[in-house]
């Protein structure tokens, strides 16, 4: 054997630890061993929102409030709903004139008007399967009567009124014209296919 | 091992594997050398060793029904610990790199028992990668045969062998450029 293996030997021999070390051994495992049950939570079983709602609106200190303040919150909940959803039917019919005006706009490019309502450029297609054609025509008829009634509701200007006036005479006049010069030729062909008769 | 030292550990270790921490406090006191020995040469470092040997303790009381025998006790106590060393090295890096440069050179001829070589042998052996170092430690401290070593760190024989030849050649390389021929 080699000198570097006596050396070794003698350099790797045991060694002691302190002497309170079996000691600390013994209450490092004492202390872990009272503190692990503290540590480990007990089984925590899993609830559901529901059940978590429901729990927290049964305890007893708050239990009318809480109570009062769902009622509450569910009926604002539902009134915003109802007013959302007649603002989106009433707004169709409300921009109309401005869709139409934007339909006929050069750009021609799909957008959407003030309602909600898709605008469609003259040379598109809507597709069939978006909209079922019955309810489409629906809401057209109820588009034009709704327009209708708002024309007649309308006050009428007098100076219109006078223009008015002044156009349907001038148009009854030139049809008393074109009248007057039908009967006229159709007298010369009468005339005429009698002297031929002759 | 004598028969009644066996038959008293076997008792230890049915009585604690039962939760009879007296019996387990002897176990402690039984290997308490062996485990801080081979922390302390391992890492060098008294405070490090004695936290690594309580844990591997702490380990050991924690798994005492897995147990079946005195030898299984041993065994398991080396195994753990060489691997608890290797790992405290590697996350801590506490192995320290002592190049040949920082070892003073001998001013004199020594005799054969001078501690200078031993003290030399020491710091050259930190010098050592952690498997190799593991090797040497585990074939000189606990006088193991190359089969038991390669059992205990999970490595073929054959490793275990090229480790201790290799380890002997470079500590020996290097004495012999520090001391001389004559010294090694």
């Amino acid at each position: 054997m080699s000198r570097i293996d006596d050396e070794l030997r003698l350099i790797y021999g045991r060694k002691e630890p302190s002497p309170d070390f079996t000691g600390r051994v013994m209450q490092q495992i004492a202390a872990r061993q009272t503190v692990a049950p503290q540590t480990v939570a007990p089984p925590v079983s899993k609830k559901s929102l529901w059940q978590t709602l429901r729990e927290t609106v049964e305890m007893p200190p708050f239990r009318p409030k809480l109570r009062l303040a769902a009622a509450g919150l569910a009926a604002c909940l539902l009134v915003a709903l109802f007013a959302g959803q007649y603002a989106r039917r009433e707004a169709p019919a409300a921009g109309g004139p401005e869709v139409a005006a934007q339909a006929g706009s050069p750009s021609g490019t799909t957008g959407k008007a003030d309602g909600g309502e898709e605008i469609i450029p003259a040379g598109n297609v809507r597709p069939a399967a978006t909209t079922p054609p019955r309810a489409t025509a629906r809401k057209h008829a109820h588009n034009i009567a709704r327009s209708n009634k708002r024309v007649r509701e309308e006050p009428i200007d007098e100076k219109a009124l006078a223009e008015g006036n002044a156009a349907k005479e001038k148009v009854m006049l030139a049809l008393q014209i074109a009248s007057s010069t039908l009967n006229e030729a159709q007298r010369i062909v009468q005339g005429d296919s009698r002297r031929g008769d002759r | 091992m004598e028969k009644a030292s066996i038959e008293k550990a076997e008792e230890w270790i049915a009585r604690s594997a039962k939760g009879d921490h007296l019996a387990f406090a002897e176990i402690v006191r039984e290997h308490q050398s062996m485990v801080f020995s081979m922390a302390y040469h391992f890492l060098r470092d008294r405070g490090i060793a004695e936290e690594l040997a309580q844990e591997v303790f702490f380990h050991l009381h924690q798994n005492m029904d897995s147990i079946k025998s005195p030898a299984h006790l041993t065994f398991w106590l080396r195994k753990v610990t060489s691997h608890r060393c290797i790992d405290q090295t590697r996350r801590q890096k506490v192995r320290p790199q002592v190049s040949l440069d920082d070892v003073p050179e001998p001013s004199s001829f020594s005799p054969p028992a001078d501690p200078m070589l031993s003290r030399m042998l020491e710091r050259m052996v930190t010098t050592l990668p952690e498997k190799a170092r593991m090797v040497v430690l585990l074939r000189y401290q606990e006088d193991l045969e190359p089969a038991e070593i390669a059992e205990l760190l999970d490595m073929p024989v054959n490793t275990v062998k090229s480790h201790l030849r290799r380890s002997l050649a470079i500590l020996r390389d290097k004495l012999t450029r520090c001391f001389g021929e004559a010294q090694v």
